[in-house]
């Protein structure tokens, strides 16, 4: 589509620029709205959580939260296993989802329809009721837990409330976001490329790894990257799933502690608002390196096409 | 049988052009969707068992427990304000959001650029911490502080987090329409902006308003974080009463099965909506993935 980038390119107006207002009023105007709703919202509340993680439970400049985020033991293991447990869902994510999304791309029109309608319920299957699917399959007395034992007669040795039980909750809901995310990248290997390949008396795995692997590799970086933030910010499936003292800690489910629950000490609520601006560069960091990889990405699809 | 299909047999011109395509795609395939459907059987078995004791399978159905959830005043009560806050959310971001985009594509580029940038803007920020920190804002000024846990701040979280979801689909759109020359010949027909929006641009992009609105339905929907930080018990969503039913040890599981079940029928009719009206487009939902150009495949 042309007309994606020629609006773009058109700075002034030519006929609606006679108005009887100011120029810069009709220019704005529009996005005042927006910008009050939003931007407000969004950047008053991450300025607000910033300056909250510097104060005392009274007001005042200390960098007290910070060190007791990071000093106090059990916080510290939680930042480890939030930053751990969002690495190995992003890497399964990309190991088993690029050929995911290679496979889908390949499909006729009409099963990338039907696979993409799945990806999206699945994608949108959040928060609570996620949880409660969960536990209704891998809980003690869940499905499949109960089928195994019947039919194999064995207990099923995974624990859906352990590190590798949440690893399982959140790749059900990412993956299906990470496929989602790489399927427009796939236009990016040309068929052609894979004859050429043939020609030169190449095989797959030649082909995969000089030819299709380095020209997917920064979408597949890219994937990563947002699987990363996109799980590490996650808090409804965990504080559903584990409830408010589970054993295994989060970043956000102490952040939850602190908020509903009288632990943490007088300054709990400054606590959560370092925790909160501790996420808030996890994710900052991943959407920066998101954009880079983004303008490259482009670069190559445009080459592509 | 056309004359070109017997010189070229179909099949042969597929295996040329194609991509290598192990025989194993469809064993992945089968295994990832068995996976993806395990849970949601489990759940739809769970809402539908009497009783189920140590055995693969419950001992028998009923649709009891759907019945009585179905009737219970508070889960009524919760799904109602869910619908009306997700609704409510998806007026005001398409009222706040449509005419500066709008306005991008025909009159002020730079618009577009700050609302791209602010779309990125709850994913920097985990939900949960947006919720704590609007609460925060609100508590700082005695203006605001009666807002504190109020619906309205709850319906504002809402808004600034779900309106990436119509942002995206329908700046495609705007971008696919070709918004600016349909701009230029309704001006010169002697229309004014807000009649060109309404008759002229409006129906031209309703494949993702359509697409935007329901996304932006979805997420608000199933929102916990904000409801639980702003409002908590308060102002009950569907979301959080199934997680207080889910803690609730002498609850009522089947009814939380039930709601976990409608939740996903819900997720289910709005992914149908999406993908009917975008007949197999790869939609563009997904932050920054800047939609046109990567929609060129």
């Amino acid at each position: 589509m042309p007309a994606a980038e020629s609006p773009l390119a058109r700075q002034r107006p030519g006929p609606s620029g006679r108005r009887r207002l100011p120029t810069w009023v009709g220019d704005w105007l529009p996005v005042v709205p927006f910008v009050a709703f939003v931007g407000v919202l969004l950047a008053g509340s991450a300025l607000w959580l910033v300056r909250s993680s510097f104060s005392g439970p009274d007001g005042g400049w200390t960098v007290q939260p910070w060190r007791d985020v990071f000093g106090i033991r059990l916080n510290r293991s939680a930042i480890i296993t939030s930053v751990e447990l969002s690495a190995v869902v992003a890497t399964v994510c990309a190991l088993v989802g690029t050929p995911l999304a290679w496979f889908v791309a390949a499909l006729a029109r009409r099963g990338r329809t039907a696979a993409q309608a799945l990806l999206n319920v699945v994608s949108n299957f959040g928060g609570a009721s996620l949880a409660i699917a969960m536990i209704t399959t891998l809980g003690s007395v869940g499905f499949l837990r109960l089928l195994v034992q019947d039919w194999v007669g064995r207990d099923l040795p995974l624990d859906l409330f352990s590190f590798w039980g949440l690893v399982v909750t959140y790749t059900y809901f990412t993956l299906p976001l990470y496929v989602l995310l790489l399927l427009p990248a796939m236009g990016a290997v040309r068929p052609e490329w894979w004859e050429a390949v043939q020609v030169a008396s190449g095989t797959r795995w030649d082909f995969w790894r000089r030819v299709g692997g380095p020209v997917l590799s920064p979408f597949v970086l890219a994937g990563w990257v947002l699987s990363f933030a996109w799980s590490i910010g996650q808090f409804s499936v965990p504080f559903a799933l584990l409830g408010e003292t589970p054993s295994t800690q989060l970043i956000t489910i102490r952040l939850g502690n602190f908020l509903f629950s009288a632990t943490g000490g007088s300054n709990r609520f400054n606590r959560a608002a370092a925790l909160g601006v501790l996420l808030m560069v996890f994710a900052g960091v991943a959407l920066t390196t998101y954009r880079m990889l983004a303008a490259r990405m482009l670069k190559r699809l445009g080459a592509a096409a | 049988m056309t004359a070109d299909s017997v010189l070229v047999r179909p099949a042969e011109r597929v295996e040329r052009r194609s991509l290598p395509r192990p025989a194993g795609r469809w064993l992945l395939f089968a295994a990832w969707g068995a996976l993806i459907a395990l849970p949601m059987v489990a759940t739809v078995l769970y809402s539908l068992a009497t009783v189920w004791r140590n055995k693969a399978f419950p001992d028998g159905y009923t649709l009891r427990w759907w019945a009585d959830t179905l009737r219970e005043p508070r889960v009524v009560d919760a799904l109602v304000r869910s619908v009306a806050l997700a609704v409510a959310t998806v007026a005001i971001v398409a009222t706040i959001t449509l005419p500066p985009l709008y306005w991008a594509y025909v009159r002020n580029p730079r618009l577009r650029t700050i609302m791209q940038v602010s779309a990125l803007l709850p994913f920097a920020l985990p939900f949960v911490v947006l919720a704590y920190g609007m609460k925060n804002l609100a508590q700082s000024t005695g203006a605001t502080r009666p807002l504190e846990a109020s619906f309205l701040l709850l319906l504002a979280g809402h808004v600034a987090l779900s309106f990436p979801f119509f942002l995206w689909p329908v700046d495609s759109a705007l971008a696919a329409a070709g918004v600016r020359q349909l701009h230029e010949a309704a001006e010169t027909a002697g229309a004014g902006p807000v009649t060109t929006l309404f008759r002229v641009v409006l129906p031209n992009i309703r494949t993702g308003l359509l697409t935007g609105s329901m996304l932006c339905f979805a997420t608000s929907f199933g929102e916990y974080s904000i409801a639980k930080v702003i409002t908590g018990s308060s102002f009950e969503t569907l979301p959080v009463w199934q997680v207080a039913a889910l803690a609730d040890t002498r609850g009522n599981p089947n009814g939380v099965a039930v709601m976990a079940v409608f939740t996903f029928l819900v997720m289910f009719a709005v992914s149908t909506v999406i993908a009917v009206a975008g007949r197999g487009e790869v939609a563009s939902i997904v932050p920054g993935a800047t939609g046109p150009a990567l929609r060129r495949r």
